[in-house]
C-alpha cells in the first residue's frame, strides 16, 4: 500500500500520523489495520504516533541488575572462531547462510514465493502481488532511467524493475550489490521467455524493529569508545595521547576502553609505506602500543580489536592479535576479532573497524566519507556490516556470515574513515570513532579531513554519550 | 599536391614501388570481382600523402585537396583549424550541424595525428548539440576509449577545434550547472583510481577548466563503475564513469594547457584566456631548482621485475660509458652495445631487446656496434683485460673464467637523442674520434708512440688513458708506495707482487695486467708509472712536491705524470633489462585458421574437422548441443548464427558472399530484431520501431558438405593438413563469414588468421641507414636487380662488404619472418589460382624468392598500413627498417613492435565487414594504405635523427659543459635540416660502422626454457649481479622482493578473498558464486579462478632472499608477516613442508 494513500486515510479521519507509523503500515501490507487503529485512539489524540499503535512498542525488557560481571564478555569474535573453509568453492555456504539469517527477518513482512516457481510457473503467478526476498546480484539503470535489480534465491534468478516515478524509488537507487531485500509487486507476464519480471511496489529490508528500544544498564559506568590509533605512523598525535591518558587517570567512573583496530599503522599495508613510518618495525610499533596501554589505569578494561592496519590477515572476520605481538600489551586487555560482540555490563557493544565502509560509500549515491553515521544506518537497515563482495573488503570463505548482525546490538561501534560521528538508529547508538593520526598525505590527496584526538564516552546507565577532543589547542568540549 | 623534393634516382625508386603497386591492385581486383569476399572491390584504399590519408580514413570526398591547399599557405596546426571553414561552408557535402562539427573535428583530429592513428575515427564517439539554461546552444563532444591513442596535445587540439567550428555555426559557448562541474571532479577522481593517469590536476583546476572551456566535453561509458555522488544530471546520460572524457580534460587540457595557448595566440581566439590561471597554477607546483650538470636517476630502477636484471646502478662505477655517436643501426631510441658485452652480460641484451636507461629518455633498442669498446672483466686466473670481440667474449665465457664484470663497456648514443629527449650533453667516455679532432695524429702503435704525441701537444690517446677520476688520493698514493716499495721494472713490463691492496687500485684504474709468479703484470706500464708520480726506476718524482690539494683521481695523475688527459670514465649511464623482443607469427586466442563460425561444436580448440563429424539429433530445438555419432543421426549439421544475405540477380538466401546457385555477388541484409522489418541500405535503425537493425541469422547447414567441396575446390585431402580451426561466433555487424577454401590453404601452408582476415607476423623494430649485401642474405646480383647498384660512397656495388644506404622504404625482416611469408605467398599462390581462378603471383619457394615484394606495414592502435618493399633478411629476431618507415607508423624504437603482410594478403583478404562493430574494432586494421613516406608527414622524433659521418669538436666541447642540444642544432647535421629538399631522402650517413647488425645474442637469456619460471629467473639475476661491479645486489634482492614479489602476493592474497567465479561448462563467470554454488544458467558446479598457488607461488623464494641476502628489517617484516596472513587465510600450515633445497 503506499505511503501516500496511508497518510491520506488518517488525514480524512482528521489525525496526523508520524512517519514511523506509515512505514509500520506500508510493510505490515493491510490497510485493514488503518480503521483498527483509528477506532481504538483515545479522543485527546491528534497526533498518532507508535505509542498509539497496538504491537509497535514491545514490552521493555529490563536488564539483569544481579550478578553482572565488571569484565567484558565475548558473545561473539572469541579468539579461533573464524576458520576458513578448505576450498573457495565453499563460499557459498557464507552466501547461503547470510541469506537464511536476513530472509527469516523478513519472511513474515514479505510472504515469499521461490524465485523457481515464480520463473517455472510464471503463467499461475502472472499479473498477481507476489512477494519475493532475494539476494542482490546486479543492478543497473534501464535506458529510461528505471533501476533494474537482478535477484537471487536458492532456487534461481529473477529481474525486478523499480519505477523511477513511484515512491520509495530512492532507496532502490541504495540498492546495492549482495544484500538482501524483500520485494512485494507484480510478476509480468512471461512473453519473451526470459522468465518473467517483477515490478516493485515495496521494498523491505531485515532493519531494526520498529520496536525495539534503547535498553541502558542498570549500573553506573562509562566506556569510552576509540579506533584508528595509528601508532608507528609519523603522524601519529603523542601528546594528543598523553593528554587522554592522563584524563582516563582523572575520571574513575571509565571502566571500559574499546578500540575498533588499527592501533598501529603497520607495515606493508600501502605502497612506499616506509618513508611515512616514524617506527619502521611491526614489532616495535606493537611494543610502543602495549607500552601506551600499560601506562593506562590498570582498572580499566580494555578491548581490542582489529583492523586493516593490523598484522593479521586482511581477509574478514579478522582474526584476534597473535600472541607474538602482545608481549609488552599489560593483562587487562581482551583480544576479541573483529567483527565481535562483547558485553560489557549488560551492554551489548558490536565492534567493527569498518573496511566496507569505502566500499558503502561508492555503492550509496549520496554518501560519503564526512557522514559516516549515515554508513552506520545503512548497515543497521541492512543487518548487515558489509554485505558487497568482491570491492575493497576482502571476505574469508567461512561455513557461516560472522558480519550478519544477527541480534540487535545496543552501541555499533565503527571506525576506519577516522571522522568522528555518532547516530541513534530506532534505539541502537552508532559511534564511529575518530583517529589519533594526523591528516596523511593520502587524505590530503583524497581531500578528506579527519578529526584526530577525539573519544566517545557512553554513560552505560543513560546510554548518553559525549565527545571529548585532546588535540592540544582545544579544550574539552 | 606540393611534388616531393627528390632526386631523379629516388623518384624512379618511388615510381617503381607505385608501378609495382598497381600491377598488384589490379590482381587483387580481379580477384575480387570474383564475388567470394565480403565486398566484390579491394577495400584498402590507396593514399599518397597525409591530406590522402585523411580523405580515406574518414571518407570525406574532397577534403584530400582542401588540406593540400591550406598546408602550402600555414603550419599543420592552423590547417587543422581552418579546414573546420570549409566544413562550415558544406564544401563535402554535410547536411546537418551536428555532421559539419563531427566531421570537421574529425579531419582536423586526423590531421593533427598524421592520419595514422585510430583516435580521429574511434576516439570521438560523437557530438552533440545541447541547451543552456539561458536557452542558448553549447556543442557537445562525446570522446571514447580510443581518444588515448591521439596523445594529450591532439586531444586538447581537438578541444580547441571544437570551440573554433561551433562560433562558425553561432553557438554559444557551455555554461555548466554547479552540479556538473562537481560531477566532472568526481568522475575525474574515480577514473584516476580505476586506470591510473598520467596527471590528475587538482580539483580547483579541474572546475576551472569546466567553468571556462566553451565545449562540453562528455564522453561514452567505458569503464564498468558508476559514479555514486552526482548522479542521473538531466544533461549527463549516464552514471557510469566516462575514461575518454576524463583524459581530454587531464592529459589533454591539463597536461598540454602551454601547447593550446601557443595555438590559441597563434589564431588569436579570444575565450582562452584562463589557461594562463591553469599554467602559472601548475608550474609553482614543480619548482624543482635545476642544477648544472646531471645527477643520478634511479626512476628506470622502480618496477623492478624479477628475471629481467640491472646492468649498472644510476652512475655508478663500472655502469655503461658514455660514447657519443651513431652507428648504421642505432638512433631513433635505440643505442649500439659491443657485441661482447651483450654477451659476457649472460645474453640478456640480445639484439632488440629493450633497455630501460637512465638518460637521456627512458628505454631504448639493443644493438651491436663492434667499434666501440667492450667490457673490461677479472678472469679467475686474476687477469684484468677489456674484451672487444665477440668470438673473445666467447671463449671466456664457455671456459667460465670470467669472474667479475668490473666494466660494462660502451654504450653508443646519438647526438640526436639528447635533442628528441631534450636532455643536456653530457661527457662522453673520451675515444680516438674525439683525439683525432683535438691534433691526434694517427693511431699509436705503442704506449710509447701515445705518449710521444703527448709531447706533441695531444691529449694522451685513450687506449692508455686509465680510470684516475674514479679514485681517491688515497688509493693513487697507496699505489705509488707499493709501486715505489716493491715494483720493479724488467724489459718494459711493470711486476709488482701480489697484493690485494693493490689489486684493488688496478682494478679501480682498469689497468690491463695478468698474473704469473705472484706477480703482477703490466705490460703497458709508463703512464701508470707516470701518473703515480715515479719515474721510469720508479722513484718519486719531484712533482709530489708541488701536489696542490686535491679535488680528483684525474686531476692529480695529471700533476704528477705532467701528462694531459680526458676523463676515459666519462658519463656512466645506469641500465636495466626491459621488455625482451619478438619475432612470431601474430596468432589469435585459440589460434584459428579461418574466420567461419562453428559455434561450441568445434570444443575448445574450435575444430572444424570435429564439427563436421559432431551429430546433432535436435537440430529443430532452441538449444543444440553436439553429441557424438550415432546411428540414423546426419553427421555434420550444425547450428549457426551468420549474417543474411541475398542474391541481386536470383534472389537466393544464404551468408555466403558469392551465390551459391548463380554465382553473383550477394549483399548483406539488414533487418529489425523485434518486428522483423526490412532496413534499407544504409539505415540504421528500423524504419517502423527505431530499434537498431541486424544483420544475422540464424542457420543449420551441413558443415561436413561444405568442408568436403571446399576441400574438393583446393584438391587437398583433409588427411593432409593440420587440424583446421575456425572461431566460436562472428563479432562483426555483418557476421560475415570467410569461404572455407581460405582456411583450408592456410592450414595447408600452416599460416594463421588475424580477425581482419589478413595474415602477420610481428617483430620488434629497429633502424637501419645502410646495410652491407652480406649481412642480409640476399645476393649482389639480386639486390643490382632491384635498384642497389651503387654503394654509400657512389661506388659501383660489386662486393657483398660494400656499405649500401637503405631506401626509405625498403626493410630487413628476421629469417623466422621470410620463412613464414614464403609460406604465406604459397598460400596466396595456391589461393589465387584455385579458389579465384587466376595465376599465381609469388612464385616463391625460398625468402629470397620474396626479396623486392611489396609489404604492408601496419603498428598496434592505428589504422594506416605502410607500403614497404621487402629487399632482404636478417639473425636478429627485429625487423630492421629506415627510421622513416618506423616514424610513419608512429613508433620508435625502444622496444616497439608491429606487424607486417604481404601486400596481396591485404588487398585480397582484408575486408572491413570482418572487424568488430565495438569501440575499437578497427584499430590495428588497414583502412587505408600510405604509398609514398615523407618525413614531414611521418613522427616527428625522426627529424631528429642526426646524419653525420662524424661530429664537430664544438659537440665534444659542449657535452663537456652540459649544453643544451638545441644550441647545436646549426652544426649537426640532422634530418630536420634536410626536409623538404632532396636529401631528405639519401646522402646519409653514420659515425660508428658495425661488422654486422645481427651479431651477439639473438634471444634473450630471459625468455630461454632453461630458466623455468621465476625462482629460476631470479636466482639466475641474482647471480648475474653478484658479478658486476656496478650492482649491488642485495639492493636489487629487496627491490625485486618489495617491487614485484610482495605486491604480487599481497595484491593475490587480496583478491582471493574477493574473487569471481567460472562456469567450467558455460563459461559464464560470476562475481560473486551464487548462493547455491552452482552455475545460475547450466547448474554446472563452479570453479575458483584464484588458488593457493596463485599467492604462494613466490613465498619460498622470497624467505629465500632474506635468507641470502642482507635486506632492511622492515621487507623482512613484511614478508614474515604476510607469511602470517597467507596461513591465517588458507587454514594452517602444511605438515611436510618442502625443504629449501629442493627448490635450488
Amino acid at each position: 500500500m503506499q505511503k501516500r494513500e496511508i497518510v491520506a486515510r488518517f488525514l480524512e479521519a482528521g489525525l496526523l500520523v508520524h512517519p514511523a507509523v506509515v512505514t509500520y503500515i506500508s510493510e505490515s501490507g493491510g490497510s485493514g489495520i488503518i480503521e483498527g487503529i483509528i477506532s481504538s485512539l483515545p479522543s485527546a489524540v491528534s497526533v498518532v504516533t507508535p505509542k498509539e499503535v497496538p504491537g509497535m512498542m514491545a514490552a521493555r525488557v529490563d536488564k539483569l541488575s544481579v550478578g553482572v560481571s565488571a569484565l567484558p564478555e565475548i558473545l561473539a569474535g572469541r579468539e579461533g572462531s573464524s576458520v576458513p573453509t578448505a576450498n573457495p568453492e565453499e563460499s557459498f555456504s557464507l552466501f547461503r547462510d547470510r541469506y537464511d539469517a536476513l530472509a527469516a527477518m523478513m519472511r513474515p513482512r514479505v510472504s515469499p514465493i521461490p524465485i523457481e516457481a515464480l520463473v517455472k510457473q510464471n503463467s499461475r503467478f502472472a499479473d498477481t502481488d507476489i512477494g519475493v526476498i532475494g539476494m542482490v546480484v546486479e543492478s543497473s539503470t534501464s535506458a529510461k532511467g528505471h533501476r533494474i535489480v537482478e535477484i537471487e534465491d536458492p532456487t534461481g534468478t529473477i529481474k525486478v524493475l523499480f519505477n523511477k516515478n513511484r515512491e520509495g524509488f530512492d532507496e532502490a537507487e541504495k540498492i546495492i550489490p549482495d544484500e538482501v531485500i524483500g520485494i512485494r509487486g507484480k510478476l509480468a507476464r512471461d512473453t519473451g521467455g526470459g522468465g518473467g519480471m517483477i515490478f516493485s511496489d515495496t521494498l523491505f529490508r531485515p532493519e531494526i524493529p520498529l520496536t525495539h528500544t534503547i535498553s541502558p544498564s542498570k549500573e553506573p559506568g562509562k566506556a569510552v569508545l576509540i579506533s584508528d590509533v595509528h601508532v608507528g605512523s609519523d603522524t601519529f598525535l603523542p601528546d594528543a595521547w598523553e593528554k587522554f591518558a592522563s584524563w582516563l587517570e582523572a575520571t574513575p567512573e571509565v571502566k571500559y576502553l574499546l578500540i575498533a583496530g588499527d592501533v598501529v599503522d603497520g607495515i606493508g599495508v600501502y605502497p612506499n609505506q616506509d618513508k611515512e613510518l616514524h617506527i619502521k618495525t611491526i614489532y616495535e610499533q606493537y611494543d610502543a602500543v602495549g607500552e601506551m596501554l600499560s601506562a593506562l589505569p590498570s582498572h580499566l578494561q580494555i578491548v581490542l580489536s582489529p583492523g586493516n592496519h593490523d598484522a593479521v590477515r586482511a581477509a574478514e572476520p579478522q582474526p584476534v592479535l597473535p600472541e607474538e605481538f602482545r608481549t609488552q600489551f599489560p593483562s587487562n586487555v581482551t583480544f576479541v576479532e573483529n567483527p565481535a560482540v562483547v558485553n560489557i555490563q549488560s551492554v551489548n557493544v558490536l565492534m567493527y573497524h569498518g573496511r566496507s565502509i569505502d566500499d558503502l560509500i561508492k555503492f550509496i549515491p549520496g554518501a560519503s566519507y564526512e557522514h559516516p553515521g549515515e554508513i552506520m544506518e545503512a548497515m543497521l537497515k541492512r543487518r548487515h556490516l558489509g554485505p558487497i563482495y568482491g570491492q575493497r573488503t576482502p571476505l574469508l570463505s567461512t561455513p557461516m556470515d560472522h558480519l550478519v548482525i544477527r541480534d540487535v546490538p545496543d552501541i555499533l561501534h565503527t571506525g576506519h574513515v577516522h571522522i568522528t560521528d555518532v547516530v541513534s538508529y530506532r534505539g541502537v547508538l552508532g559511534v564511529n570513532a575518530g583517529t589519533w593520526q594526523g591528516q596523511t598525505s593520502f587524505q590530503k590527496q583524497m581531500n578528506i579531513n579527519p578529526t584526530p584526538a577525539e573519544a566517545i564516552v557512553v554513560d552505560l546507565f543513560t546510554m548518553g554519550y559525549e565527545k571529548l577532543c585532546f588535540l592540544d589547542d582545544k579544550t574539552f568540549s | 599536391m606540393a611534388e616531393l623534393a627528390t632526386s631523379p634516382r629516388y623518384r624512379a625508386y618511388l615510381d617503381h614501388l607505385i608501378s609495382e603497386l598497381d600491377r598488384a591492385m589490379e590482381i587483387a581486383q580481379a580477384a575480387k570481382a570474383k564475388g567470394f569476399d565480403p565486398r566484390a572491390e579491394v577495400e584498402i584504399p590507396i593514399a599518397s600523402d597525409l591530406a590522402g590519408r585523411v580523405e580515406a580514413l574518414l571518407n570525406y570526398k574532397g577534403v584530400a585537396d582542401r588540406i593540400r591547399e591550406l598546408e602550402e599557405r600555414m603550419s599543420r596546426e592552423e590547417a587543422s583549424l581552418k579546414i573546420g571553414d570549409a566544413f562550415v561552408s558544406r564544401e563535402f557535402g554535410e547536411t546537418t550541424r551536428e555532421e559539419i562539427l563531427d566531421h570537421a573535428i574529425r579531419a582536423s583530429m586526423a590531421l593533427l595525428t598524421e592520419g595514422v592513428v585510430a583516435a580521429p575515427t574511434e576516439g570521438i564517439g560523437k557530438v552533440g548539440i545541447k541547451k543552456n539554461d539561458d536557452g542558448s546552444e553549447y556543442l557537445v563532444i562525446y570522446y571514447a576509449g580510443p581518444i588515448r591513442s591521439a596523445g594529450g596535445t591532439a586531444q586538447a587540439l581537438s578541444v580547441l577545434v571544437g570551440d573554433y567550428v561551433r562560433r562558425l555555426l553561432n553557438l554559444d559557448r557551455y555554461k555548466p550547472r554547479d552540479e556538473e562541474i562537481e560531477r566532472y571532479v568526481e568522475e575525474l577522481k574515480q577514473y584516476n583510481g580505476i586506470q591510473s593517469m598520467q596527471y590528475l590536476p587538482k580539483d580547483d583546476d579541474i572546475r576551472l577548466i569546466i567553468r571556462n572551456c566553451p565545449v562540453c566535453i562528455d564522453g561514452e561509458p567505458t569503464e564498468k563503475e558508476e559514479i555514486s555522488g552526482y548522479r542521473n544530471l538531466e544533461r549527463v546520460e549516464t552514471n557510469v564513469v566516462r575514461g575518454g572524457m576524463c583524459l581530454v580534460i587531464a592529459e589533454g587540457i591539463g597536461l598540454k594547457a602551454p601547447k593550446i595557448q601557443k595555438n590559441v595566440a597563434k589564431m588569436h581566439l579570444d575565450g582562452w584566456e584562463w589557461l594562463e590561471t591553469l599554467i602559472s597554477g601548475a608550474a609553482s607546483t614543480s619548482s624543482e631548482e635545476e642544477e648544472p650538470g646531471i645527477h643520478p636517476k634511479d626512476k628506470y630502477m622502480r618496477d623492478m621485475l624479477a628475471g629481467r636484471p640491472p646492468f649498472s646502478y644510476p652512475m655508478r662505477k663500472g655502469g655503461f660509458r658514455l660514447r657519443l655517436g651513431r652507428g648504421r643501426n642505432t638512433g631513433l631510441a635505440t643505442c649500439g652495445f659491443n657485441p661482447a658485452t651483450l654477451h659476457v652480460l649472460d645474453d640478456y641484451l640480445a639484439v632488440g631487446t629493450q633497455m630501460k636507461v637512465e638518460r637521456p629518455g627512458k628505454a631504448c633498442g639493443v644493438v651491436p656496434c663492434d667499434t666501440i669498446e667492450g667490457p673490461t672483466v677479472r678472469l679467475t686466473s686474476g687477469e684484468v683485460l677489456r674484451i672487444d670481440t665477440l668470438a673473445e667474449a666467447n671463449r671466456y665465457v664457455d671456459a667460465k673464467e670470467i669472474e667479475y664484470i668490473l666494466d660494462v663497456g660502451e654504450i653508443l648514443i646519438s647526438y640526436g637523442e639528447f635533442l628528441e629527449n631534450n636532455h643536456v650533453l653530457a661527457p662522453p667516455s673520451y675515444c680516438e674520434e674525439w683525439w683525432r679532432l683535438e691534433g691526434g695524429l694517427r693511431h699509436p702503435g705503442s704506449e710509447a708512440e701515445a705518449v710521444s704525441f703527448v709531447a706533441e701537444g695531444a691529449y694522451l690517446h685513450p687506449d692508455y688513458t686509465w680510470f684516475w677520476d674514479d679514485c681517491t688520493e688515497d688509493q693513487i698514493r697507496l699505489l705509488s708506495d707499493k709501486v715505489a716499495e716493491t715494483g720493479s721494472v724488467r724489459d718494459g713490463v711493470l711486476y709488482i707482487p701480489a697484493d690485494p691492496e693493490v689489486k684493488a687500485v688496478l682494478e679501480e684504474l682498469l689497468v690491463p695486467h695478468t698474473v704469473a709468479d705472484g706477480n703482477y703484470v703490466i705490460k703497458t706500464p709508463l703512464v701508470l708509472i707516470a701518473g703515480l708520480g715515479l719515474s721510469y726506476d720508479l722513484q718519486k718524482n719531484a712533482n709530489w712536491n708541488t701536489l696542490p690539494p686535491f679535488t680528483n683521481g684525474l686531476v692529480m695523475a695529471e700533476h704528477l705524470s705532467g701528462i694531459k688527459m680526458r676523463s676515459k670514465a666519462g658519463t656512466r649511464i645506469g641500465g636495466r633489462m626491459g621488455r625482451p623482443g619478438k619475432s612470431a607469427p601474430r596468432k589469435m586466442k585459440p589460434p584459428v585458421h579461418v574466420l567461419f563460425p562453428i559455434g561450441e561444436s568445434g570444443g575448445m580448440k574450435r575444430s572444424i574437422d570435429n564439427a563436421a563429424k559432431v551429430c546433432n539429433a535436435n537440430l529443430s530445438g532452441d538449444v543444440f548441443s553436439g553429441t557424438s555419432v550415432t546411428t540414423g543421426q546426419v553427421e555434420g549439421m550444425i547450428h549457426v548464427e551468420t549474417g543474411e544475405r541475398k542474391c541481386p540477380s536470383c534472389g537466393a538466401v544464404t551468408y555466403k558472399s558469392r551465390c551459391p546457385d548463380c554465382g553473383a555477388h550477394t549483399e548483406a541484409v539488414y533487418r529489425c530484431p523485434r518486428c522483423n522489418t526490412l532496413a534499407q541500405p544504409g539505415e540504421e535503425l528500423c524504419p517502423r520501431c527505431g530499434a537498431p537493425v541486424v544483420c544475422q541469422k540464424d542457420s543449420v547447414l551441413s558443415l561436413r558438405q561444405e568442408y568436403n567441396a571446399a576441400l574438393a575446390v583446393t584438391g587437398i585431402s583433409a588427411n593432409d593438413i593440420p587440424e583446421l580451426k575456425g572461431v566460436r561466433g562472428l563479432i562483426s555487424r555483418e557476421r560475415v563469414v570467410e569461404p572455407l577454401e581460405k582456411g583450408i590453404l592456410r592450414a595447408a601452408n600452416e599460416v594463421y588468421v588475424f580477425r581482419d582476415g589478413t595474415v602477420r607476423y610481428d617483430m620488434i623494430d629497429l633502424p637501419l641507414t645502410h646495410f652491407r649485401p652480406a649481412e642480409i642474405a640476399v645476393s649482389v646480383e639480386k639486390l643490382r636487380e632491384i635498384g642497389y647498384t651503387k654503394d654509400m660512397h657512389g661506388e659501383e656495388l660489386v662486393s657483398s662488404d660494400q656499405v649500401v644506404e637503405l631506401n626509405p622504404q625498403d626493410i630487413l625482416v628476421s629469417e623466422d619472418c621470410g620463412e613464414y611469408l614464403v609460406r604465406v605467398a604459397k598460400y596466396m599462390d595456391q589461393l589465387l589460382e584455385k579458389l579465384y581462378g587466376l595465376p599465381a603471383f609469388y612464385h616463391a619457394e625460398v625468402p629470397e624468392d620474396l626479396v623486392g615484394q611489396l609489404i604492408l606495414g601496419l603498428a598496434p592502435h592505428t589504422s594506416a598500413g605502410v607500403l614497404a618493399r621487402l629487399i632482404g633478411f636478417t639473425k636478429a629476431k627485429a625487423g630492421y627498417a629506415h627510421p622513416f618507415y618506423h616514424a610513419a607508423k608512429r613508433r620508435n624504437c625502444d622496444g616497439d613492435e608491429d606487424c607486417v603482410m604481404l601486400l596481396m594478403d591485404g588487398l585480397v583478404n582484408f575486408s572491413r565487414s570482418f572487424l568488430p562493430s565495438t569501440r575499437g574494432g578497427t584499430m590495428d586494421a588497414p583502412l587505408v594504405l600510405t604509398t609514398t613516406l615523407n618525413p614531414k608527414e611521418v613522427d616527428k622524433e625522426t627529424l631528429n635523427v642526426d646524419v653525420m659521418d662524424h661530429y664537430p669538436l664544438a659537440v665534444y666541447e659542449a657535452c663537456l659543459t652540459y649544453t643544451p642540444p638545441k644550441n647545436l642544432e646549426k652544426v649537426v647535421d640532422h634530418v630536420e635540416s634536410r626536409v623538404g629538399k632532396p636529401g631528405q631522402f639519401e646522402g646519409f650517413s653514420f659515425t660508428h660502422d658495425t661488422r654486422d647488425i645481427s651479431e651477439g645474442p639473438l634471444d634473450t637469456m630471459y625468455t630461454n626454457p632453461i630458466l623455468k619460471g621465476t625462482t629460476d629467473k631470479i636466482k639466475a639475476e641474482l647471480a648475474l649481479a653478484d658479478r658486476i661491479r656496478a650492482v649491488e645486489t642485495d639492493d636489487l634482492a629487496e627491490r625485486i622482493i618489495n617491487s614485484h614479489l610482495m605486491p604480487d602476493m599481497i595484491g593475490n592474497l587480496r583478491s582471493f578473498s574477493k574473487q569471481s567465479f567460472r562456469c567450467p561448462r558455460c563459461k559464464t563467470s560470476f562475481r560473486r558464486i551464487p548462493i547455491s554454488g552452482k552455475c545460475t544458467k547450466c547448474g554446472a558446479v563452479l570453479k575458483a579462478t584464484m588458488h593457493k598457488g596463485n599467492v604462494t607461488k613466490y613465498l619460498e623464494i622470497a624467505k629465500y632472499m632474506a635468507e641470502h641476502y642482507q635486506l632492511s628489517e622492515y621487507t623482512n617484516q613484511r614478508i614474515a608477516v604476510t607469511e602470517m596472513n597467507i596461513w591465517s587465510t588458507f587454514g594452517q600450515e602444511e605438515k611436510q613442508q618442502m625443504d629449501l633445497s629442493d627448490f635450488f
